[in-house]
C-alpha cells in the first residue's frame, strides 16, 4: 500500500543524504528542524509556535531552515508526516503483518495508546495541534483519520452480529477514538489522571463491536 | 440570507443597522443592538477566515460597528466567541427539545432530535461551522466550552438507563466525535444540504448500540 505521505515526502528536498544539493548534513539539519517544529509546537502550539523559536530549539541559522521550507506551514506539515509515518512504523511492528483482523486492530491500538504514553508531546501534535494549524495541516490529519477508517473497514469482511451497517460508520469510530484522546491529552495526560492506556479496554470495545457485538474478548 | 431569520433570530437581529446619529432610541436597546450585530459579524468573520485568522478590525467591519464598540461590549475576540457560541448553544438545545420533549420515550426522542440538529445546520452552514469545527482550532478555553457543549448534546441523545460512570463518559464521547466527525466531514464538502441525509446512520450510531453496547 502506497501512501499519499510517503509519496510526497519523497519529492521534497534535502531529504536523506542523497538530497540534490549533494550536502550529507542537509538530511540531520532537516530533522533536527522538524524534532525542534514538534518540540515549539508542544510547548506554544501551532499558532505560537515561530520560525525564531524553530531555529533556535534546532541549532540551525534561518538562511538553514528557508533551504528546507517555504515557511512555518510546510514546516509544521512536514513534522506532522514524520510523526505519523514514526507512529505507522511502531505500528506495524507491534501489530500481525497478517490476519486475524481484530488481532490487528487490537495490538494496533495497544502499540497507538502506548506511543501516546511515551510522547506525548507529538500526540499533542498530532492529535490537537493538527486541527488547529491551517487547512493544509488539517487535510494532511484528515488523510491519517482515513488510513484509520480503511484499517477498520476490513472488520466489514467478518460479517456482522449487528446486522446492517451504517456506510459512515468507521470514519464515526474513528472520529470518536480520535476525539476521546485528543480531550485526553488537551485535559494533561499523565500524573493523576494516569495515561491514555487505562482507554484500551474501551478503545478496543467501540472498534470492535460493529463487527463482533457484545462479547469482544478485550484482551484477545 | 433570509433563511438565517429563521434559524437563528438574534443573530439575524443584529443584521438592521441603526441609522448613524439621533434616534431617540433608549441607550440600553442601542447597546443590545450592536450587541447582537457584532455576534452576528464575528459568525460571519469566522465562516470566511477562520478563528485563528479573524481579527478584531474584521468583527468590526462585518458588524459595521466601530473597533471601540467592539470594546465597549467585549475584551476581546475570545469572550465575543465565547458569548455568541452560548447563544448558539442555548438554540439547539431547545430546538432538540422541541422536536422530542422528555416525555418521549427513547430511542423515539432520538430520532426527532437528530433530525432538529441536522435541520438546523443545513440551513446555516456559517453557524454549523462555528459550533462544530473552529471550536476544534481554536482550543483553550473555546475547546473547553464545546467539550461542555457535546457533553450536553450526548446527554439529549442518551437512554433511561444505560452505563454509569467512566463508562458513560466514554460511550459519550465516542458518540459525539463520531456524529460530528460525519457532519464536519459534510461540512467540509460543501454539501450543507445533504446533512439530513446522514439522519440514519447517526440514529444507528445512537441508538444500536453500534460503538457501545447501550
Amino acid at each position: 500500500m502506497q501512501y499519499l505521505s510517503h509519496r510526497l515526502a519523497e519529492q521534497l528536498p534535502g531529504r536523506g543524504a542523497e538530497s540534490p544539493s549533494g550536502d550529507p548534513l542537509a538530511g540531520t539539519q532537516r530533522e533536527r528542524i522538524l524534532a525542534a517544529a514538534e518540540r515549539a509546537v508542544a510547548e506554544k502550539g501551532c499558532a505560537g509556535a515561530t520560525i525564531e523559536g524553530i531555529v533556535k530549539l534546532a541549532g540551525v541559522s534561518t538562511v538553514t531552515f528557508y533551504e528546507h521550507f517555504d515557511g512555518k506551514e510546510e514546516c509544521l506539515v512536514a513534522a506532522f508526516d514524520r510523526a505519523v509515518e514514526e507512529t505507522r512504523a511502531l505500528l506495524g511492528e507491534a501489530a500481525p503483518p497478517t490476519p486475524p483482523w481484530t488481532d490487528q486492530v487490537r495490538e494496533g491500538l495497544r502499540a497507538l495508546l502506548a506511543a501516546i504514553d511515551a510522547d506525548p508531546a507529538r500526540a499533542r501534535l498530532c492529535l490537537v495541534e493538527a486541527q488547529m494549524g491551517g487547512p493544509a495541516l488539517a487535510a494532511r490529519y484528515d488523510a491519517a483519520l482515513d488510513e484509520v477508517v480503511a484499517k477498520l473497514r476490513e472488520g466489514r469482511a467478518l460479517g456482522s452480529v449487528k446486522g446492517w451497517l451504517p456506510d459512515g460508520l468507521e470514519q464515526a469510530t474513528a472520529g470518536g477514538l480520535a476525539w476521546l484522546l485528543r480531550q485526553r491529552l488537551e485535559l494533561g495526560v499523565g500524573g493523576e489522571s494516569g495515561g491514555v492506556g487505562e482507554l484500551y479496554p474501551r478503545m478496543v470495545e467501540i472498534a470492535l463491536t460493529p463487527y463482533l457485538g457484545e462479547s469482544v474478548p478485550i484482551n484477545g | 440570507m433570509a433563511e438565517r431569520a429563521q434559524t437563528a433570530e438574534q443573530l439575524a437581529a443584529g443584521r438592521t443597522r441603526l441609522p448613524p446619529g439621533r434616534h431617540g432610541l433608549p441607550r440600553d436597546f442601542v447597546a443590545e443592538n450592536q450587541r447582537e450585530r457584532l455576534l452576528n459579524g464575528l459568525v460571519e468573520a469566522v465562516a470566511a477566515d477562520g478563528y485563528n485568522a479573524t481579527t478584531i478590525g474584521r468583527i468590526a467591519e462585518a458588524s459595521k460597528v466601530s473597533r471601540k464598540t467592539f470594546y465597549e461590549h467585549f475584551e476581546g475576540k475570545e469572550e465575543c466567541f465565547l458569548a455568541a457560541y452560548e447563544t448558539i448553544d442555548a438554540h439547539v438545545g431547545a430546538a432538540m427539545l422541541a422536536a422530542a420533549g422528555p416525555k418521549e420515550p427513547w430511542p423515539d426522542r432520538v430520532e426527532g432530535r437528530l433530525a432538529a440538529l441536522l435541520d438546523f445546520f443545513s440551513r446555516d452552514p456559517a453557524v454549523a461551522r462555528f459550533y462544530l469545527a473552529e471550536p476544534l482550532a481554536a482550543g483553550g478555553e473555546i475547546a473547553a466550552r464545546y467539550r461542555d457543549a457535546m457533553q450536553l448534546i450526548a446527554e439529549l441523545l442518551r437512554p433511561d438507563s444505560g452505563p454509569s460512570g467512566i463508562d458513560a463518559e466514554v460511550r459519550d464521547q465516542a458518540l459525539m466525535g463520531g456524529i460530528t466527525t460525519l457532519i464536519r466531514r459534510r461540512l467540509a464538502a460543501g454539501d450543507p444540504a445533504g446533512l439530513p441525509s446522514l439522519l440514519p446512520d447517526l440514529i444507528d450510531l445512537s441508538t444500536r448500540g453500534l460503538l457501545f453496547e447501550n
